[in-house]
């Protein structure tokens, strides 16, 4: 096929083609690879080959461990076959679509202009390496090497993101720059959700490496990647902070460069991520005063870092914050009611059980895990009086612990109805101009993350607005006052409500109906001549 | 301090990019400090490992029914701790060239880890097992070694080295 049936499209395609509407291999590449069409698989493809890529570094890091490379040898060796086999089948399939692809479509061989690009050179070089293996002696440590190139490959994801970041900070100052980078907003682009995937993906790394650190056996053999790991973390972390604290003053709310920052410092987002690190440089500086390693625990408080990409925490405090009076009243009731299980387990059961039942704080424990009906069994009553009591107060306890969360899940699925009814109205106003704009989508999907809706539940949304909207535009809902200054609309309204009358007319029980009509009781004069003409106009 | 918005770069980003680097900086001093630290507990459970790999020496001779060249070690059911540990730390011993990785003024063997000791790091300690009462777990409780104790054959003992905070890890558990 010539190349001018081919021209690649550089307008932007609102939906993927169906199959066998376009030629095989656009319509290949509209699905696979194609930025500027919306709703394909380009977005999932180049995430998984980051993620491949991510994967290949990581095993490679763990090739050097002998306690884990010498068990697993074969594995990593399958994992670095499907990991080449996979990118050979993307340069492969780049290559083939090369003549669909808007860069190359133009040249007079695409083809041979996308062999001869950068990011195909780097693709080239992350699997020539495998290959020449086979037919060329390199030395393993030089193989390895040379495997590294394949992190190259994520400039195909960054490079682009690098550049919008350019353009949409163009003119802005190096402070505007680094808030745009760290803070979510309309200057970051997709270098600002990289960048936010990232600090992400570090928070489980660590955090797992934390975990792992308390299994003996494997903090045995490996310690010192340990120490690496974690010293990259804090490193990675540490940055993250000041480049926060430093461009905060750009956020509203945080202007002054002083003041500004300090209440930034305050805010628990802050507090946590300054948590991430400082158990790192306290335990390097005061460890000769203090015995500092029960702060190893609190990098566990990384994983807090998290709350930040997540709506549901800010969710969980508004509800709390909501209905903290009705909380605070049933958090005595519950408080009251350990305190007297307590009291009359300590007044049955102290003869009988001294050591367990020694005094009253003493029985609050066993209070505690009764009421809860946790009942760990290793504290229980013996004595007649003491059982039935427990009886009595389980069965109480059963209600009164119940009451904190079932306010609180009931408060918190209202709080998701209310976020959602807000979402619909926005949608609502959306649809003034008939239509969603791109922006308007991303501020869409933006809401449906946050509030965790999946693709079919926002179309339900967005149906539920536009029908909406198109009753609003029928006029119906207009009032009188309104009507009459729009002879035009007021005409149709006119219509339809004689159109509704003669209806009723046809379809109601004419007997009955006449019976009522003709009490003067109900209608007036005016009234029963419309009827009577409406009547007349059936018959005839 | 106010920035000046005429300038898209100005001395306080240098400032801060400075600020930055010297934070990094001092993160990357500190991994290497706690790396360097890191290497010295390698370093002791080295140690361990050749002292492992040495009862697993015994081990195989004794099943052959021969004794070890240690003169303190052979099996008589007389030698104390005291003159085992001596042997082992002997020019004949397996630990004869050992040091001590975080003070070679040190002990290479210990009697046990002392997290408020910090004069115990690096030492390889070897505790003797002892059976507990039947149907109570663990089966083998572990302990410190007197130094006047005779100990027999078969005994189980326990490798471990005090790591950088004086912390005991578990290297092995070998049989005399």
């Amino acid at each position: 096929m010539s190349q001018g049936e081919h021209s690649a499209s550089h307008h932007r395609h609102h939906a993927p083609p169906d199959w066998g509407t376009v030629p095989l291999r656009r319509w290949m590449h509209r699905w696979l690879l194609d930025p500027e069409t919306d709703g394909n698989h380009q977005a999932a493809v180049d995430r998984f080959i980051a993620l491949l890529i991510v994967a290949n570094l990581a095993a490679l890091v763990f090739e050097h461990v002998p306690a884990i490379y010498g068990p697993y040898k074969e594995w990593f060796d399958w994992f670095d076959i499907a990991s080449v086999a996979i990118f050979t089948l993307e340069y492969l399939a780049r290559f083939y679509l090369a003549p669909e692809d808007a860069e190359f479509a133009k040249q007079k061989n695409p083809r041979l202009s996308y062999v001869s690009s950068p990011f195909a050179l780097i693709d080239l070089a992350a699997i020539l390496p495998f290959y020449l293996a086979a037919f060329v002696s390199i030395d393993l440590r030089m193989l390895r090497a040379l495997r590294l190139l394949r992190i190259l490959k994520l400039f195909r994801v960054l490079i682009p993101a690098v550049k919008e970041f350019q353009a949409l900070n163009k003119g802005r100052t190096f402070r505007q720059k680094v808030h745009a980078l760290v803070w979510p907003g309309e200057f970051g682009g997709r270098l600002n959700d990289y960048f936010d995937t990232f600090i992400m993906v570090w928070v489980v790394v660590s955090v797992t490496a934390v975990v792992l650190e308390s299994v003996a056996s494997i903090h045995y053999v490996l310690n010192l990647e340990f120490i690496i790991l974690d010293t990259i973390a804090v490193g990675i972390f540490t940055l993250e902070y000041l480049m926060r604290f430093y461009s905060v003053v750009e956020t509203k709310g945080f202007r002054h460069p002083v003041a500004g920052r300090l209440r930034y410092a305050k805010t628990g987002n802050a507090l946590v991520d300054l948590l991430a690190v400082l158990p790192f440089f306290l335990e390097a500086f005061l460890h000769h005063l203090f015995d500092l390693r029960f702060l190893r625990v609190f990098r566990l408080l990384r994983l807090l870092k998290l709350t930040k990409y997540t709506g549901a925490t800010s969710t969980l405090v508004i509800v709390v914050r909501r209905e903290w009076p009705v909380m605070a009243a049933a958090t005595f009731i519950m408080l009251l009611l350990v305190v007297l299980t307590a009291s009359l387990g300590y007044l049955f059961e102290h003869e009988a059980q001294p050591d367990k039942f020694e005094n009253i704080p003493a029985s609050i424990y066993w209070a505690v895990i009764t009421l809860a009906s946790v009942g760990y069994g290793d504290i229980s009553p013996v004595t007649p009086v003491g059982r039935i009591m427990t009886i009595v107060l389980a069965l109480l306890g059963i209600g009164i612990f119940a009451i904190p969360a079932a306010l609180l899940s009931s408060a918190f699925s209202d709080q998701l109805r209310i976020e959602r009814e807000t979402l619909a109205n926005e949608l609502y106003a959306m649809m003034a101009d008939g239509h969603i704009s791109t922006d308007e989508q991303k501020t869409i999907d933006r809401e449906a993350k946050r509030l965790h809706l999946s693709r079919d539940e926002v179309n339900r949304l967005i149906d539920k607005a536009r029908r909406e909207r198109e009753l609003k535009d029928d006029h119906t809902g207009l009032t009188i006052t309104k009507l009459v200054e729009r002879p035009d609309i007021a005409i149709e309204r006119y219509r339809e409500l004689v159109g509704q009358m003669r209806q009723i007319a046809l379809m109601v029980d004419r007997p009955t109906m006449d019976k009522l009509v003709d009490d003067p009781d109900r209608t007036t004069a005016f009234e029963r001549r419309i009827w009577q003409s409406l009547r007349d106009d059936i018959k005839n | 301090m106010q920035q000046d918005r005429t300038k898209l770069f100005t001395s306080v980003d240098t400032l801060f990019l400075l600020f930055l680097l010297l934070a990094l900086l001092g993160v990357a001093l500190i991994g290497h400090l706690a790396f360097r630290e890191g290497l010295k507990t390698e370093a002791a459970k080295a140690n361990a490992a050749i002292l492992k790999d040495w009862f697993d020496q015994l081990d195989a001779l004794s099943a052959k029914g021969q004794q070890s060249q240690l003169e303190a070690c052979r099996d008589d059911g007389e030698k104390t701790w005291e003159a085992r540990q001596a042997a082992l730390l002997s020019a004949q011993g397996p630990l004869k060239s050992a040091k001590n990785p975080f003070d070679s003024s040190q002990a290479v063997i210990g009697q046990k880890c002392d997290r408020t000791d910090l004069n115990t790091r690096g030492m390889v300690v070897i505790e003797k097992g002892t059976p507990a009462p039947p149907g109570a777990p663990p089966a083998i409780s572990f302990g410190p070694m007197e130094s006047g104790e005779k100990l027999s054959k078969d005994l189980p003992l326990r490798i471990m080295v005090c790591d950088k905070g004086a912390c005991a890890l578990k290297v092995a558990e070998v049989k005399l």
